[in-house]
């Protein structure tokens, strides 16, 4: 630190304004995992449960739902060695978690993806399976368990099944569940986007294939910032090193940066392979595009959580504070976002890449009709293409960012069906 | 996060008695659009708090030093200026505080505050919530609190608005009762404004509409339903002159000039019209406190915005009669080193600091607790984080001891069972 801030110093710069930096260089890479000799684990002062004491100290010991547990595989390796190697007990009591033998792993994740297909999970609240008994269904519940166990906990692979169940196939439903009455999944029910899936709608409106753009640089900053402080050859300008390279990660982000909305399709068509027309905007396969100060990323290509403000917070988007922590539900500034925001100032923007897939047909029916399917996946109804056509006469051109518009703000776009 | 918990919540014999009354007249019995629930239960009896309609809360991030502003000493840990005498004999402030130093009639003052964490992150969660942070859930401010035992404070404005780096988040209570943020004062509330015409702007409205009626027709769910009441709500709000409570073009150059025109002066002067105009809870963060070197001249400048910023709300709740149910509460996230650093700052002191309490039926020209000559801990009736979230809740009437499961069947009360200091109650 000091040898650093004095080279600072030496040439010509305030070694002593950036040490707070230096600092925080240093303190960060001083994290780490350390077992200790004794367990000081103790139920709280104020217990009040008859299984304790205040105070009392706490053993490890593994959750059971049933006696026949304890000869369950994942119990039995857990047994296996000593007590008393914490590091070793650590990756063990990992094993048992995530065996496949475990009475609750395979079940839980199976519970959460069925959740994630239908809306609503096969038990009462996602986060008790204690009692899979008390299931909607019990038999389907402990099939879906074995199942996720054959497929390997191939997610992919599972989700695959059941978006091919007749149960899921069928209409959504609207059934409004009073407390503790079960549903006995006759079709999905009716919910809003998560605001993963609304923000990806919309980077699929502007991007057309999103998947084709990457933010490869998500570990920079941890790339940039790691040391081995317990390097002997560690020195000032290894230091000094990481000062440079974390205050150049603004303009390596910048670099990536590969244009606005309008080379949405032109990058897209390069990375399929297609002959660009123009070089002027060169991108590299790590490229990605920005609109009003957003990155144009697929919501799970975005620093985690969202910057205050940003839409995906503002949608319901977990701030990774606790599990579960996203939700459907709305508030005002979420609506004067949709309303007034810049996701739909971005949409209606005539650079935006719904306007070029319209300037591809050249009948205003054809543009309607591309509008529809881009948004609702539908074609619009008599009554509609009416309504349009009024528009269209009254308005002229601008009736079309007034459609898009309108349609991003219907409960038909918020909801899945 | 699983919310479902709370649709089995008993809606409150007050609430119930509104909603029945509503459903029965047909219309809110009350035309300035304040809903009665906003208002303090009843009369609350002497010395038990409940007189506050609203509260605001101006939280100083990093750390206010006690000795310097509400605590001062004249011994060995005294900093670079004198206290000064207020216009309560025997009550003196610090030497920045020169225009509060004409107010102390309407203070409170608590000077034995006492805290568990001298981290800024955790220290700020607990002055917000009473309850240490963990990683299981998060805990409610109190404008959310409020929000759930009263209901909302107003038809269209929000019940609670954070301005600055306020905390904006529900806890584990819906996710509507998030406060509004308000990252900017000028600027006021976000998205407020159409990015196109007026006329166009109906006209886009009323496409949707149509073009969505058969959707809605077809699926008839709640959550469907309450979008569209959301729209309607907003679009109401947007066309109403209640909009006007977040445009502090609406005051004067000179009003605006008094509060100060950095960003805690006017998010005060935002706050009082929010509160004027039926907004519940408004907290307004200021940052930069944490002055670990330069003492002197920071306090001059941030501690001069304070002290221009909250006397100037005093004054104006006082003159248009609000002050007496309008709490305004100043807490920070702990206090500072008594003994001055070698670099002329104060670093981090969580054993001792002071808060502030004004109207909202609290005592005015009053001292609760001390600290010893130098400032470093509390000689008398020392206060906990828990106790002053329990007080700040009882003079907003909330049921302090009254036991809140959370959607993961865990218990919480305002104020995780503080003492509430009573005392400071007229």
């Amino acid at each position: 630190m000091e040898g650093a801030v004095k080279i600072l110093n030496d040439r010509g710069r305030d070694g002593k304004s950036l040490a707070g930096q230096l600092n925080n260089i240093v303190g960060s890479n001083t994290y780490s995992i350390s077992n200790l000799s004794e367990n000081r684990m103790r139920l709280p002062r104020d217990y009040k449960y008859k299984d304790g004491s205040p105070n009392e100290p706490v053993d490890p010991k593994l959750i059971v739902w049933s006696p026949s547990d304890r000869r369950n595989a994942a119990y039995l390796q857990m047994e296996k060695d000593g007590k008393h190697d914490p590091e070793g007990l650590r990756k063990r009591f990992g094993a048992w978690m995530t065996h496949a033998q475990n009475p609750r792993f395979a079940m839980t994740i199976a519970n959460r993806m069925w959740q994630l297909a239908f809306g609503v999970s096969l038990t009462p609240t996602v986060h008790n399976l204690d009692h899979p008994e008390d299931s909607y269904n019990p038999e389907l519940l402990r099939h879906l368990a074995t199942e996720m166990v054959r497929v390997k906990f191939n997610l992919r692979e599972f989700l695959r099944i059941l978006y091919n169940t007749r149960a899921y196939q069928s209409q959504a439903t609207t059934t409004e569940l009073a407390m503790g009455e079960p549903y006995f999944f006759q079709g999905p029910i009716l919910r809003r986007m998560s605001a993963e899936q609304a923000w990806d709608s919309f980077m699929t409106l502007v991007l057309g294939e999103p998947d084709k753009f990457k933010n490869t640089e998500t570990d920079l900053y941890g790339r940039s910032i790691e040391m081995n402080l317990l390097n002997p050859r560690l020195d000032s300008m290894t230091v000094l090193s990481k000062l440079a390279a974390i205050n150049n990660i603004g303009a390596l982000e910048r670099k990536k940066v590969a244009g606005g909305l309008d080379k949405a399709e032109m990058v897209s068509q390069t990375k399929a392979g297609v002959e660009m027309a123009t070089t002027s905007t060169s991108m590299d396969e790590t490229g990605y595009l920005t609109h009003g100060g957003m990155m144009l990323l697929r919501a799970a290509e975005l620093p985690q959580p969202a910057p205050a403000g940003h839409f995906l917070l503002q949608f319901g988007q977990s701030p990774r504070t606790v599990v579960d922590g996203g939700c459907a539900d709305g508030t005002v500034p979420q609506v004067l976002m949709m309303m007034n925001g810049r996701v739909q100032e971005m949409i209606t923007n005539p650079d935006s890449l719904i306007f070029r897939t319209m300037a591809r047909v050249a009948s205003p029916p054809d543009k309607v009709e591309a509008v529809f399917l881009s948004i609702l996946n539908r074609r619009p109804s008599l009554e509609e293409k009416n309504i349009v056509r009024q528009e269209l006469a009254a308005h002229g051109e601008e009736a079309y960012a007034d459609i898009i518009w309108s349609l991003i703000n219907t409960r038909e776009f918020y909801f899945v069906q | 996060m699983n919310r479902s918990g709370f649709q089995s919540d008993p809606v409150s014999r007050r609430q119930f008695v509104l909603q029945a009354a509503r459903a029965t007249l047909g219309v809110s019995v009350l035309s300035s659009g304040v809903d009665a629930a906003f208002g303090a239960a009843e009369a609350a009896p002497k010395g038990v708090g409940g007189r506050a309609r609203a509260c605001i809360y101006l939280f100083l991030g990093g750390g206010l030093s006690h000795v310097d502003t509400f605590d001062p000493k004249t011994g060995s840990t005294k900093g670079a200026r004198d206290p000064i005498s207020t216009n309560v004999p025997g009550i003196q402030l610090g030497g920045y505080m020169t225009r509060l130093a004409k107010q102390a009639d309407k203070l409170s003052i608590v000077r034995s505050m006492t805290t568990t964490n001298g981290v800024h992150g955790p220290a700020s969660y607990l002055m917000h919530t009473a309850y240490a942070e963990r990683g299981t859930i998060v805990h409610p401010t109190l404008g959310v609190w409020a929000q759930h035992f009263k209901g909302k404070s107003h038809h269209s404005l929000p019940s609670s608005v954070a301005i600055g780096q306020g905390t904006a988040n529900a806890g584990f209570f819906p996710f509507a009762y998030t406060p509004v943020p308000i990252s900017n004062p000028e600027e006021g509330l976000q998205n407020a404004r159409a990015t196109v015409p007026e006329d166009r702007s109906k006209r886009r409205m009323n496409l949707s509409n149509r073009f969505d009626a058969a959707f809605r027709e077809k699926y008839q769910s709640a959550a469907v339903k309450g979008y569209t009441e959301l729209y309607d709500q907003t679009v109401q709000l947007l066309a109403s002159s209640d909009l006007d409570a977040f445009d502090l073009k609406k005051e004067s150059q000179q009003v605006r000039d008094r509060y100060g025109r950095g960003y805690f002066g006017q998010g005060c002067l935002l706050a009082r019209r929010l509160v004027q105009s039926g907004v519940r809870f408004v907290e307004v963060y200021s940052g930069g406190w944490d002055m670990h070197e330069g003492l002197d001249s920071r306090m001059t400048t941030r501690g001069g915005e304070l002290d221009q910023g909250m006397a100037a709300l005093l004054e104006d709740l006082k003159s248009s009669g609000l002050l007496d149910s309008t709490l305004v509460v100043l807490g920070t996230e702990f206090g500072r080193t008594p003994d001055i650093n070698q670099n002329a700052g104060r670093d981090h002191h969580p054993r001792v600091f002071s808060t502030v309490f004004a109207g909202g039926g609290v005592k005015g020209g009053y001292v609760h607790g001390a600290t010893d000559e130098g400032g470093r801990g509390a000689t008398e009736n020392p206060v906990t984080v828990q106790d002053f979230i329990a007080t700040v809740g009882a003079a907003m009437g909330l049921p302090v001891s009254e036991v809140v499961m959370s959607p993961s069947g865990r218990p919480f009360t305002v104020g995780d069972r503080g003492k509430v200091v009573a005392d400071i109650f007229v």
